[in-house]
């Protein structure tokens, strides 16, 4: 815990992300992403649990269709594995693994928890609309310069910000 | 060249790559302090901008490497995923992802980062994002006239305002750096650090301001630089016209007597439009109209065909670009038609003249003018062989899929 602060200076990350986006585009013609890989993993637990269900919905009949390599032999699933290890390392190598519910002092961590599980429902429902979350639409489409990928980028950040009042409690 | 997959990484090896992709993403996340909520959400309180910098600092260095890359066509805009453009969802699930974001404090990246290290906040985040991906799903029905309305295809912000890429670039950099130092002051201000002693330049988070620096002037001179394809034309244009000596040709004539004597080792691009059916075309020959010829799989083709290509037109100018193209993509035995199809179809009608240089092919005048005579049914004769080949073989771009 000793180094907790110790964050790599933001420029320098930015940049090295920046690289690591580009190198992406160029490798693989996509950019980088994270709620895909929840996608398909939903639907391939829908598949698995109620297929019946799951070849009634368009939802998942369409996307089963277009993966017809295997729901889970997904790029994204694959990229978030690397992401789930490679968070793990720097946390390693930076001494902040540790469990526990981070929250603002001033709230309960039930609260924290309920807000949590509350906001990442409506980001996995916008980012169904979205087509892609802050990677895989905002900065990925940015990087590419895409309209539908900058609109939703700011969306995301108008959004939060004109919210922000309203839920300051559970920040500051 | 680039995208690497599929043509040149397989898919198999494409998913070892997502993880090493992956991995650098997690730990770059991770370092930046995205693993963090109270990091990601100073954003919107003002006491911490790291999400900014690091947000605006990684999507202009991708735009302004993509950019230049495609300049010197090291990467191709048309095989690259550019989000697609359906207006109405893209806002409406940014404004929704918005308020996931200030409720919840992450979003599924920075989530997948957090839960690795152990947050327990960001492991309820991913299954909450898991529920909505659920909700989604089961109301699709509802959803779905909302979901694929103005649909606009993969929109580019240039095409759209009609400019030239990188006076895009230089405008997010702009903003980008207004925002870096405005955001900075500002962090300053709500944290209660005194600054008034301090110049701006000695504060160490701003020193990689320089990166600032340096993206407006990469971007400024990617303002005025012409695009690849420009860049191309210009090239192009100038050597076709200025010194056509170094352009390889073929007469009609020889061409004739290589088509008739069914040479294998030619192969011949037609460059007229498909509907272009003025002038006959040529037995055998392959139809690839000029704007084409720029393509990715043209561009293969005239790089690694082990034959002679031979580029014919109507007049033998566009032909004289096409070899100048090729010469540039590194096919230096590509060649141009002479005057175009008009005098190859014009050498038979036309009263024939003695010129010396046909001596070459040992002929006098007589078998000369026999040859001319009989060549047009030959070659009649040979355009019902080749019928089945004349149909462009253009085939259709591999690209790759990709988003969220």
């Amino acid at each position: 815990m000793k180094q907790q602060n110790n964050y790599m200076n933001s420029y320098l990350a930015g940049f090295l992300l920046g690289l690591l986006l580009l190198a992406t585009f160029v490798i693989t013609g996509r950019g980088l992403g994270a709620s895909g890989a929840v996608k398909s993993a939903v639907v391939a637990t829908v598949q698995t649990v109620a297929p019946n269900h799951a070849n009634s919905n368009e939802f998942y009949s369409e996307y089963t269709q277009s993966h017809s390599d295997g729901l889970l032999k997904n790029w994204l699933v694959f990229e978030i594995i690397g992401v789930i290890v490679g968070a793990f390392a720097s946390g390693l190598i930076s001494d902040r693994l540790t469990w526990k519910v981070e929250h603002n002092p001033k709230i309960k961590s039930r609260t924290r928890l309920v807000a949590a599980l509350l906001g990442g429902t409506f980001f996995g429902l916008g980012a169904q609309f979205g087509r892609g979350c802050t990677s895989g639409a905002a900065l990925s489409g940015m990087a590419v310069l895409s309209v539908g990928g900058i609109l939703t980028m700011f969306a995301i950040f108008g959004s939060a910000y004109a919210l922000a009042y309203f839920f300051r409690k559970l920040w500051i | 060249m680039g995208p690497l997959v599929p043509d040149i990484i397989s898919n198999e090896l494409n998913l070892v790559l997502a993880l090493v992709i992956g991995f650098f993403f997690g730990f770059i996340l991770e370092q930046a302090g995205f693993s963090s909520t109270r990091k990601l959400a100073g954003l919107f309180y003002g006491y911490d901008f790291t999400v900014l910098r690091v947000f605006f600092t990684a999507g202009v260095t991708a735009m302004i490497g993509i950019v230049v890359l495609a300049y010197f066509g090291l990467v191709e805009w048309d095989l690259l995923y550019i989000n697609p453009t359906f207006l109405y969802s893209a806002i409406i699930g940014g404004l929704i992802m918005g308020v996931g974001f200030i409720i919840g404090g992450y979003c599924p990246g920075t989530s997948f980062a957090g839960a690795s290290i152990g947050k327990i906040d960001a492991i309820v985040f991913i299954i909450g994002t898991v529920l909505g991906v659920f909700i989604f799903a089961e109301l699709y029905p509802y959803f779905k006239s909302i979901y694929l309305a103005n649909n606009y295809g993969d929109l580019r912000l240039d095409k759209f305002l009609g400019v030239n890429p990188g006076l895009i670039v230089f405008i997010f950099a702009f903003i980008a750096f207004l925002a870096f130092v405005i955001t900075t002051k500002i962090e300053y201000k709500v944290n209660k650090i005194d600054i008034s002693q301090k110049k701006f330049s000695q504060m160490p988070e701003n020193k990689p301001l320089l990166f600032g620096f340096a993206f407006l002037a990469i971007s400024l001179i990617l303002v005025f630089l012409p695009t690849r394809q420009v860049y191309l034309n210009d090239k192009i244009n100038e050597i076709a016209e200025s010194n056509s000596n170094s352009i390889n040709k073929i007469s009609p004539l020889e061409l004739a007597f290589r088509i008739v004597d069914e040479d294998n080792s030619l192969f011949i691009i037609d460059l007229r439009e498909k509907t272009d059916t003025i002038l006959k075309s040529i037995p055998g020959s392959h139809n690839l109209p000029y704007n084409e010829i720029f393509s990715k799989d043209a561009k293969k083709l005239i790089q690694n065909t082990y034959k002679t290509i031979v580029f014919i037109d109507s007049d033998g100018r566009l032909s004289k670009k096409a070899v100048v193209y090729a010469n540039e993509i590194g096919n230096h035995r590509a060649i141009s038609l002479d005057g175009g199809l008009a005098k190859f179809w014009g050498q038979f009608t036309e009263m024939p003249n003695y010129d010396k240089s046909f001596d070459v092919y040992g002929l006098n005048q007589l078998a000369y003018t026999k040859f001319l005579q009989s060549a047009p049914d030959k070659i009649e004769l040979l355009r019902s062989k080749y019928a089945l080949n004349t149909q462009s073989d253009n085939k259709p771009k591999k690209k790759t899929a990709g988003g969220c």
